[in-house]
């Protein structure tokens, strides 16, 4: 038994780990597969090694360094193999790859004749070296041969690599020259060279790194492998050195005698195990608590669940359900019902676990009742401590509030710091436990006051968003009202003349009403007037009384019409045409028509601006099909100053303006926004051309068919 | 709607003898029925519906006294002021303004000028009587032309 011994055994336990090891993580990866052939290969020849150098007598030593070589043959190919195929598939190497295996297969039947080992010599390591043949020395080359190759095809590879790759390449290349020159030192002994075999330590090495990297493939540095090698070193050194210490001891004092073999294997035991400590810990951790303590288990799993989901969730009414839900069934309690802060300020029941039962109809809890003013600065309370946090006269209300909803644990949704108004969200009442009588358990209350700040998170952020889209609506009903009013100044000139021509007529009427030409000829033309008066009243009206949203079969020209009337006297004060080409035959599609007239009304306003003074303000409608869809489209082309190409993308997003602010008030960048808001609640597209001082084209697609019409009905509905 | 695009000229008598007033006016029914009964009581009556053609008419006919509606389109009633303003300043106190809806600026110049303004719907009286009250203190009749 000597030092060159261990080193061999010492290689065959840390490859066939490694080989193992690495194959389990991805047994069908191609790359893990020839990593764990080159592993075999070098395991049989360590492995035989120890065999060898421990064996006693010629026969038995010339048989172990047969047996060894079969590793040894393998190992330039097997390696070959590996590298290549750890740089993608390798078709390129096909060849030389099934050459290598050829080869190797030749050398392994000479193995078993005098051409590849003659006989055994002796050397200052062992009586019985093994006496290379002839065919020995060509194994010599094949060997250096493809141990050239898998250099080379690393350097080349490295070459046209960067990064983190180039870097894993790098280590590659030098635990590879390390490895094999140190593998290398057995191979004078063969010839009577003297040099010892002292390499063999630094064997492992090359397994080690493209082991580690291909498990760690993107972090492998310099400091992870120093620290992790460092901890496992010390962890190694601590506990393994006393422990075979105390064995060896241990065999000296029981059986007189140390027997170098079993001390080895036992060796080999402690590594593996000390190495699987740390998997199996983790593995048996996760199988304890799954199946010895479920419930903790779930509950666990639950929270996790319910972090990811809420994080989705807007809606306020759904997030209440899931909590609702999560809470009792993780606690198994048998009730839960959640509490929601409402807009006056009271705490309402408005979600429920089991569902079947309906809510109470309930007038809820003010803020300043016991129950909140005790969760505004505990998280958590069971029914039993109510008496010990507040007055008694308090503590009945808060009790009487507990028995009356069958609560036994109440937790709080305390909003996060720097809030304006109530800190209090809401809170959840939870039942007593389904089925036995038990408490709930300090692990189940530490569970829930994790859960309260999750559930708290998604309630304001559901707020949140509830606050956003009222803002949206309020501001939508600003840019409506403020184009009321200017709809309204202009009509004003336009009610008055004819208002004024018939006030003539009439006027003139007692004292002309017998002569023909008179009363012949401006009769008919003050009818006309009042038709005109009441044209635009009409028109008036549909425009500022509000209606409530809803998707009808409408006709999108008539809409048009109607507003293009309000709007022709603004235009022709400042001397713009308003003209409209309206295909006549356009199908009704499904509109909601107080926002489509919102929508052309903030359009031509729009065009007004763009133009100011003398211009044209063109109208068409027509039906076209997009991609095999009807579409009805609509385009407002203007002959004014145009957007600049870099506004053309943001000019839908809203307060983005390119008029002067404070100028005039419509100057605040709303009205493309709700264009384009109210034209994708049509399920409709918005698009926009423009020429720098030539005109803007806005052309706007509403689909026909009303499948995508009905669906954005329905989220309209859900919304209000 | 007949709009007219030319000045229209309807003689009772002789122009000189008679008091001329030039309506602007792009409202074609109450322009007709303003002319129909200022000439019922005598007077000769010019129509047009624009600013420009009512340069032309003042090119070359002899008006006493001007109509016009501020609200003509693109703003030529204050575009047509200016120019009467420049051009023919003996007419300047012999205008009255008929309007539907005022902007400021225009307003102020009015009000400025001591030019007077009859809002609409306004009073078939008040109409003649600020007619005759322009005409009153005058100096004969083309005596400036």
């Amino acid at each position: 038994m000597n030092f060159f011994a261990i080193t061999g055994l010492a290689n065959a336990v840390v490859n066939t780990f490694l080989g193992v090891y690495i194959l389990i993580q991805k047994p069908h990866d191609a790359r893990h597969r020839t990593y764990a052939a080159y592993c075999l290969s070098l395991s049989l020849w360590s492995g035989f090694y120890f065999l060898w150098l421990t064996s006693e007598g010629p026969d038995q030593a010339l048989l172990f360094s047969r047996l060894m070589m079969i590793g040894a043959i393998f190992i330039p190919i097997t390696h070959y193999h590996h590298i290549a195929t750890l740089f993608g598939p390798p078709k390129h190497h096909a060849k030389i790859i099934a050459l290598g295996y050829a080869l190797s297969v030749l050398f392994l039947f000479s193995n078993a004749t005098p051409y590849f080992i003659q006989g055994t010599h002796a050397t200052p390591i062992t009586a019985y070296w093994p006496t290379p043949g002839m065919l020995f020395l060509i194994y010599l080359v094949y060997f250096f041969t493809y141990l050239g190759m898998s250099i080379g095809l690393t350097y080349l590879r490295r070459k046209e690599s960067g990064g983190v790759k180039r870097t894993q390449i790098d280590y590659i290349l030098v635990s590879t020259i390390i490895g094999y020159i140190g593998g290398s030192t057995n191979f004078p002994l063969w010839y009577d060279i003297p040099v010892l075999p002292y390499g063999n330590v630094v064997v492992p090495i090359v397994t080690a790194t493209n082991g580690f990297i291909l498990i760690r493939y993107r972090l492998l540095d310099v400091q992870t492998i120093f620290k992790k090698g460092l901890a496992y070193g010390l962890t190694f050194l601590l506990t393994l050195v006393p422990l075979f210490g105390a064995a060896l001891f241990a065999q000296q004092h029981f059986f007189g005698g140390i027997n170098y073999p079993f001390s080895m294997l036992l060796l080999g035991a402690f590594v593996i195990v000390a190495l699987a400590f740390f998997y199996l810990k983790r593995k048996i951790e996760s199988a304890v608590s799954r199946s010895f303590f479920a419930s903790s288990y779930e509950m666990t799993q639950s929270l996790t669940a319910l972090s990811h989901a809420v994080i989705q969730m807007l809606d306020l009414k759904e997030i209440g359900h899931k909590l609702a839900a999560t809470i009792a069934t993780a606690t198994g309690a048998k009730s839960s019902m959640l509490f929601i802060q409402d807009a006056s300020g009271y705490y309402r029941p408005f979600a429920a676990h089991p569902e079947e039962a309906p809510l109470p109809v309930d007038e809820g809890v003010s803020q300043e009742h016991p129950v909140c003013q005790i969760l505004n600065t505990q998280r958590l309370v069971l029914k039993e401590d109510v008496p010990g946090l507040c007055s008694q006269e308090e503590a009945a209300s808060a009790q009487q509030f507990f028995d009356a909803h069958g609560i036994a644990l109440l937790i709080a949704f305390l909003a996060p710091a720097n809030r304006t108004g109530s800190q209090l969200l809401g809170f959840c009442g939870i039942g007593e436990k389904a089925g036995s009588r038990q408490p709930y358990s300090v692990e189940e209350l530490q569970y829930l006051e994790t859960l309260s700040n999750q559930a708290a998170i998604a309630i304001e952020n559901a707020n949140l968003h509830q606050f956003h889209l009222n803002a949206q609506k309020q501001l939508e009903r600003v840019n409506r009202l403020q184009g009321i009013e200017d709809t309204v100044t202009g009509l004003s000139h336009e009610l008055r003349n004819p208002l004024t021509s018939i006030k003539m007529f009439l006027q003139l009427l007692p004292q002309l009403k017998h002569q023909e030409e008179f009363v012949g000829k401006y009769y008919q033309q003050a009818i006309r007037e009042m038709a005109r008066i009441e044209r635009l009243v009409e028109a008036l009206i549909s425009h500022s009384k509000p209606k409530p949203p809803r998707f009808r079969k409408n006709s999108l020209n008539a809409i048009i019409d109607s507003v293009v009337v309000l709007h022709k006297p603004r235009c022709r004060e400042k001397a713009i045409e308003l003209e409209t080409d309206l295909e006549a035959t356009l199908p009704h599609i499904p509109l909601d028509e107080d926002r489509i007239r919102q929508v052309l009304l903030n359009l031509l306003v729009n065009a007004e601006e763009a133009i100011g003074e003398r211009g044209r303000i063109t109208i068409h409608t027509r039906l076209v099909l997009v991609e095999g869809v009807s579409f009805v489209r609509l385009t407002i082309t203007d002959t004014g100053r145009g957007i600049q190409p870099e506004q053309i993308e943001r000019i839908f997003t809203p307060f983005y303006t390119t008029k002067e602010r404070g100028v005039d008030k419509e100057g605040v960048g709303l009205g493309l926004a709700i264009v384009h808001r109210i034209v994708h609640e049509h399920s409709g597209n918005i698009t926009v051309e423009s020429q720098p001082g030539r005109g803007t084209t806005f052309v706007v697609l509403l689909p026909v068919l009303q499948e995508s019409g009905v669906r954005s009905q329905k989220s309209e509905v859900a919304e209000r | 709607m007949t709009a007219e695009s030319s000045p229209q000229t309807i003689d009772y008598c002789p122009l000189t003898m008679r008091r001329s007033i030039l309506l602007v006016e792009d409202e074609a029914f109450l322009a007709e029925l303003m002319a129909f009964h200022l000439r019922r009581e005598g007077f000769a009556v010019l129509h047009v519906s624009s600013g420009l053609e009512a340069f032309a008419v003042l090119q070359s006919v002899s008006i006493d006294l001007i109509i016009a509606d501020s609200g003509l389109p693109s703003g030529e009633g204050l575009s047509l002021l200016r120019h009467i303003e420049a051009e023919h300043p003996y007419l300047f106190p012999r205008m009255l303004i008929i309007s539907a809806h005022l902007q400021e600026e225009t307003r102020r110049y009015f009000a400025q000028r001591a030019i007077p303004v009859l809002m609409k719907p306004f009073e078939l009286d008040d109409l003649m009587t600020w007619i005759r009250a322009l005409l009153e203190p005058s100096t004969p009749p083309c005596s400036a032309a």
